[in-house]
């Protein structure tokens, strides 16, 4: 897998990032900094891999024991946040497959079909934002993670490749198809806006 | 206008389409947003793709919550084992743990006072006579008619100095202690008379954490209070 790396914009959050990173083992209290540093952001993302709060803290746990323990390995060639995403989202898919709950979350996933109803029965923007949501819930596994890194986290396309470990043009087709898939959804929540502008 | 059949197949068009969610994160390179930005004027399916997208990402955001992490971060402290800094979860280790030792020493003395006074009340009492009779924490009498009552006494601050103050200020004498928990037993040689005030005195002196009397030689126990 080759990526286009572009020239190198400052970014002090990287760059503080990495001065943790660089210090793990020598100073007191850095690991616990990173770590405290990392969990919220790793949590949102596990949580909506796996599906399950019940698992969250020991694969963010098994994560960043392989931070720990990978720490003087780690070569810049990409942010530390893209790092250590990269390592969770292999984590999670692992503990998804390894509890067989993954042809089980599918499943429910092609059940949980995106709701059409008419804008009129829909109550208020959280309604139609929580729609929405939840039709983001049902892409399969590899649009969603693309479709959060994106949008949650803001990751460019480069970083999502490195993150989920495949090409930068498989980034886009999963997006491309996680877009055709939410179409009638984000339809939905535009005509229902327009409705509101001509009231 | 042409079609958007036509412009799906336009080159510009797709590949703007495929930058558009990363235009609305803002996280593309300046070459590629100025692309996207000068088709988005001309486009009016790429311009409602951009409005679908917003509005995704509106939704996705969502609320940030606030997590707990220092017990999970105690938990992989504990699986690694040597962490430079400290492991939260754990609670660290004193060595001197001073609300345990005092409650240990008021129990003891307390359990002492007690074991005394049942042994003092089934003794037989000489009215005003003070006739002498001797317990095991007692040292006798001196003759002359002095008692010497036996005192159980913890102070606040138990270092040489200190003790050596009160001793004086109280004309006292250890004859055992001070325990592993800073427990002293002393004797204070006084007129029998003279008891109660004594011990008003000790426990008004502000260095004395804790005074009971355990016997006074030839006094009455009814008068040890």
């Amino acid at each position: 897998m080759t990526h286009e790396f572009e020239p190198r914009v400052p970014d002090p959050a990287n760059d503080r990032d990495l001065a943790t990173l660089r210090s793990l083992r020598s100073e007191t209290g850095a690991f616990e900094a990173l770590y405290r540093e990392f969990y919220p952001r790793l949590f949102d993302f596990v949580l909506r891999i796996i599906g399950s709060p019940r698992d969250v803290e020991e694969t963010i746990n098994d994560t960043m024991l392989v931070v720990w323990n990978k720490a003087d390995e780690f070569a810049e060639r990409s942010k530390v946040s893209t790092w250590i995403f990269g390592i969770a989202y292999k984590k999670a898919l692992k503990r998804l497959h390894s509890n067989k709950r993954l042809a089980e979350r599918e499943i429910h996933i092609d059940v949980e079909a995106v709701d059409l109803r008419d804008p009129a029965d829909l109550v208020g923007d959280d309604a139609l934002l929580a729609r929405i949501r939840s039709a983001v819930g049902g892409l399969p596994l590899a649009q969603r993670s693309i479709v959060h890194l994106a949008f949650f986290y803001g990751y460019t396309y480069s970083e999502i490749a490195e993150i989920v470990d495949c090409p930068v043009n498989t980034v886009k087709t999963r997006m491309f198809y996680a877009r055709e898939r939410l179409r009638p959804v984000l339809d939905l929540a535009l005509s229902k806006e327009k409705s509101h502008e001509k009231r | 206008m042409k079609s958007a059949e036509h412009r799906v197949l336009h080159p510009a068009h797709t590949q703007a389409w495929s930058l558009l969610p990363w235009y609305v994160n803002g996280s593309l390179a300046e070459h590629e947003r100025t692309v996207v930005r000068a088709h988005l004027g001309e486009c009016l399916v790429c311009a409602r793709e951009q409005r679908r997208l917003e509005t995704l990402a509106a939704a996705v955001a969502g609320p940030v919550e606030e997590h707990a992490c220092t017990q999970a971060y105690g938990r992989l402290a504990q699986r690694i084992g040597n962490v430079p800094g400290r492991a939260p979860a754990r609670r660290p280790r004193v060595l001197f743990e001073p609300l345990p030792l005092v409650a240990g020493a008021l129990l003891l003395v307390c359990s002492s006072a007690l074991v005394a006074s049942i042994v003092l009340s089934r003794a037989p009492v000489v009215a005003d006579s003070l006739q002498a009779f001797q317990t095991l924490g007692s040292q006798g009498t001196q003759g002359g008619g002095r008692v010497e009552p036996v005192l159980r006494v913890v102070l606040h601050d138990s270092s040489a100095e200190a003790l050596q103050g009160w001793l004086d200020r109280h004309r006292a004498e250890v004859i055992d202690g001070p325990s592993a928990i800073g427990v002293l037993t002393v004797k204070i040689a006084l007129a029998p008379r003279t008891f109660d005030s004594m011990l008003a005195r000790i426990r008004a002196d502000d260095t004395t954490l804790f005074v009971e009397p355990v016997s006074a030689v030839g006094m009455r126990p009814d008068r040890m209070r």
